[in-house]
């Protein structure tokens, strides 16, 4: 799929006759990588899904008040990080599940998914990604597997980027030694 | 310069170096083809059901019935009471549709609702936001994109 650019994707999005293809130009362009955000975050396909499901609609219903000097990409991916934080505090708060921790339920969908393909050190991996607060998991995942710039993400997260820095090097160092005590077991 | 910040912090962390980089999360098979459908579909949904607004003064019009009822109830039953002994705010909410409680009342009303209804209300209201009132309303089995927008 050719993407299109922000000015591009604007264009469409701003002139009535095409404002819904260009918002299904839209989701196609960038679904996938907040999709991997989303995973990455909550785990679960059908709560990554749920999720993604509620960006797009927020977005479609702010699309009027998206400034044009911001990244599409930055304005989403700051969407679907808020979402999935207010994801996990709802699941936390124990309203739409039982009292499993959140790790020890990620656990158990990564043993039972079909969604999963990794292997051990990828399923140790992320338990030991999901031990993190929610919202370092997010800088965590930022970083580590996205390899995103601090400056980005403190747009993202609306952090600064000396915290950014900050909270990324001590996530490091925390699922350092959760992996290398998970090793000595 | 910033790669190189990157690489230092790993340096102290060789067993996450060693591990690949690879994504193992997977997507249902034609999962990104159906979904900017899925979306589409759900916002023209959602902007054929009436807005957050209409549905409240829907709400509002049969809400007034029972909140008028339940007045008339209080005031009966302070009548009743021992003279200069009004009730209890948790008895005055006693038997009362939580719903309807949370389309009626003000803020005011719903923290003292909060601080003497009855368990399990009172644990979930603890720090109510809006997220959580829209988890209760989903409790309550109202409809999804009421509480998109609730939210």
């Amino acid at each position: 799929m050719t993407e299109l650019s922000d000015a591009e994707l604007l264009a469409l999005l701003r002139n009535e006759q095409s404002k819904q293809y260009g918002f299904n130009l839209l989701v196609r362009q960038f679904q996938r990588p907040l999709y991997r955000f989303a995973r990455r975050m909550v785990t679960q396909h059908a709560d990554a899904e749920d999720v993604l499901q509620n960006v797009f609609i927020k977005a479609w219903k702010g699309l009027d008040g998206f400034r044009s000097d911001a990244r599409l990409f930055s304005w989403l991916y700051r969407i679907t990080h808020n979402e999935c934080l207010d994801h996990l505090r709802r699941q936390k708060r124990g309203l739409f599940r039982d009292g499993d921790g959140l790790v020890e339920r990620a656990g158990a969908t990564l043993d039972n998914s079909e969604h999963f393909s990794g292997d051990e050190i990828q399923r140790r991996l992320h338990l030991a990604v999901m031990r993190l607060p929610d919202k370092q998991r997010a800088v965590f995942t930022m970083k580590y597997f996205e390899s995103m710039k601090y400056e980005e993400m403190s747009a993202i997260t609306g952090t600064s980027v000396g915290a950014l820095k900050s909270s990324y090097h001590i996530a490091v160092h925390k699922i350092e030694a959760w992996l290398q005590a998970d090793q000595t077991k | 310069m910033e790669a190189r910040h990157e690489h230092d912090e790993l340096t102290n962390a060789p067993l996450l170096r060693s591990i690949p980089k690879v994504d193992p999360f997977v997507a249902p098979d034609g999962f990104f083809e159906r979904f900017p459908h899925q979306v589409q579909a759900s916002i023209a949904k959602g902007e054929r059901r009436p807005s957050l607004g209409n549905w409240l003064a829907w709400r509002w019009r049969y809400a007034a019935i029972p909140a008028l009822v339940a007045a008339l109830v209080i005031m009966l039953s302070q009548d009743r009471g021992t003279p200069g002994t009004a009730p209890s705010e948790s008895e005055a909410f006693a038997g009362y549709d939580e719903e309807v409680l949370f389309l009626t009342a003000d803020e005011h009303e719903l923290f003292a609702l909060q601080e003497h209804a009855p368990l399990p209300f009172q644990e979930l209201a603890a720090d109510w936001h809006a997220d959580e009132l829209a988890s209760y309303l989903h409790a309550q089995e109202l409809p999804l994109d009421l509480l998109i927008e609730l939210q």
